[in-house]
């Protein structure tokens, strides 16, 4: 006796070969929306911690820099070039100090007033002129503000200490 | 019957079987799968790697700026003396509770040593000498907090 899929006229064939091929076209698509999701989130993972990355060693040149200088403006040419920075100062009647400065930066932590994807907020406060230097480095998003990064670092250099 | 009918009558039909189209999408979707989860399992590792590396940075610039105000307090603090082996110089310098720390009376000067900690790891190992000059950082290093326990190996020593 012959099968009734042997048995099936040409047409009959094809109609189950398009029936198959929906059905696979139909699993294929949600599988593949599945794993192009599995491959946006690795690359959103990879990206996110590239910017960290890039973050830490900016705010650890910030970071030995500064406390080679004590200086906030020095830092900063010696880090982003010199360009003009707008540099908060504010002097304690004590003979202290306080500086601020916001810098926009791109994903690659270069600085960039024009395409700000990234803010680096950066302040120096000391208590007494040739004492300890404390500063704060900061980094947020460019769009919602969301705190990503941050360092506290410091500077000891009295004029009469060295360091051998 | 003719040739042209015969060879039509015998010859297979075009294009791929039922079944083969369904073999292909398993074996797709399975390279697919598997070259996501490694993708998302390195990307993963690394995003780890970039927080855990970041968060010893942000340590041990805490801990670095601990050991520079340890520092200028010493500092403060043994300016105000020019005989080094006056008692309220150690009552004060007993005040300031350093980790670890040590003081060493030279001739011309003295020696300081403490240790700050920048995680459960490690420390900031200090040693500066104050003289009537000033002072001179001789040691400002990372190095692994507590004794390395030596275990020995199990090793049958034929007795």
């Amino acid at each position: 006796m012959r099968s009734p899929m042997k048995s099936a006229p040409a047409g009959g064939k094809l109609n189950l070969f398009l029936m198959e091929m929906i059905i696979v076209l139909f699993f294929f698509s949600i599988a593949s929306a599945v794993i192009l999701n599995a491959f946006a989130a690795s690359d959103r993972l990879s990206r996110e911690s590239g910017r960290l990355e890039r973050m830490s060693f900016c705010a650890q040149s910030a970071a030995e820099i500064f406390s080679e200088t004590g200086s906030l403006s020095e830092t900063l040419e010696k880090l982003f070039g010199s360009n003009s920075y707008e540099i908060l100062n504010i002097d304690f009647e004590g003979g202290g100090y306080a500086s601020e400065v916001k810098l926009p930066l791109t994903e690659e932590c270069a600085y960039s007033p024009e395409n700000a994807e990234l803010y680096m907020l950066v302040s120096v406060e000391s208590e007494e002129p040739e004492g300890l230097s404390e500063m704060h480095i900061v980094f947020t998003d460019g769009s919602d503000g969301e705190v990503l990064y941050e360092i506290i670092a410091g500077a000891y250099l009295p004029k009469k200490g060295t360091v051998s | 019957m003719d040739v042209k009918e015969k060879v039509r009558k015998n010859s297979r039909p075009a294009g791929i079987g039922t079944g083969y189209l369904s073999l292909m999408m398993i074996f797709v979707t399975l390279c697919l799968t598997a070259l996501a989860a490694l993708s998302f399992s390195a990307a993963e590792n690394g995003r780890r790697f970039s927080v855990r590396s970041a968060d010893y940075t942000a340590e041990y610039y805490a801990a670095d700026l601990e050991a520079k105000r340890m520092l200028a307090e010493l500092d403060t603090i043994v300016s105000g003396y020019s005989d080094y082996r006056d008692f309220m110089l150690f009552a004060e310098l007993d005040e300031l509770d350093l980790d670890g720390e040590e003081y060493f009376i030279l001739p011309d000067g003295l020696e300081a040593f403490w240790e700050t900690p920048i995680n459960d790891r490690q420390n900031i190992s200090c040693k500066v000498r104050f003289s009537a000059d000033g002072f001179e950082i001789l040691d400002w290093r990372t190095v692994s907090a507590g004794e390395i326990e030596e275990a020995p190996l199990g090793v049958w020593l034929g007795e």
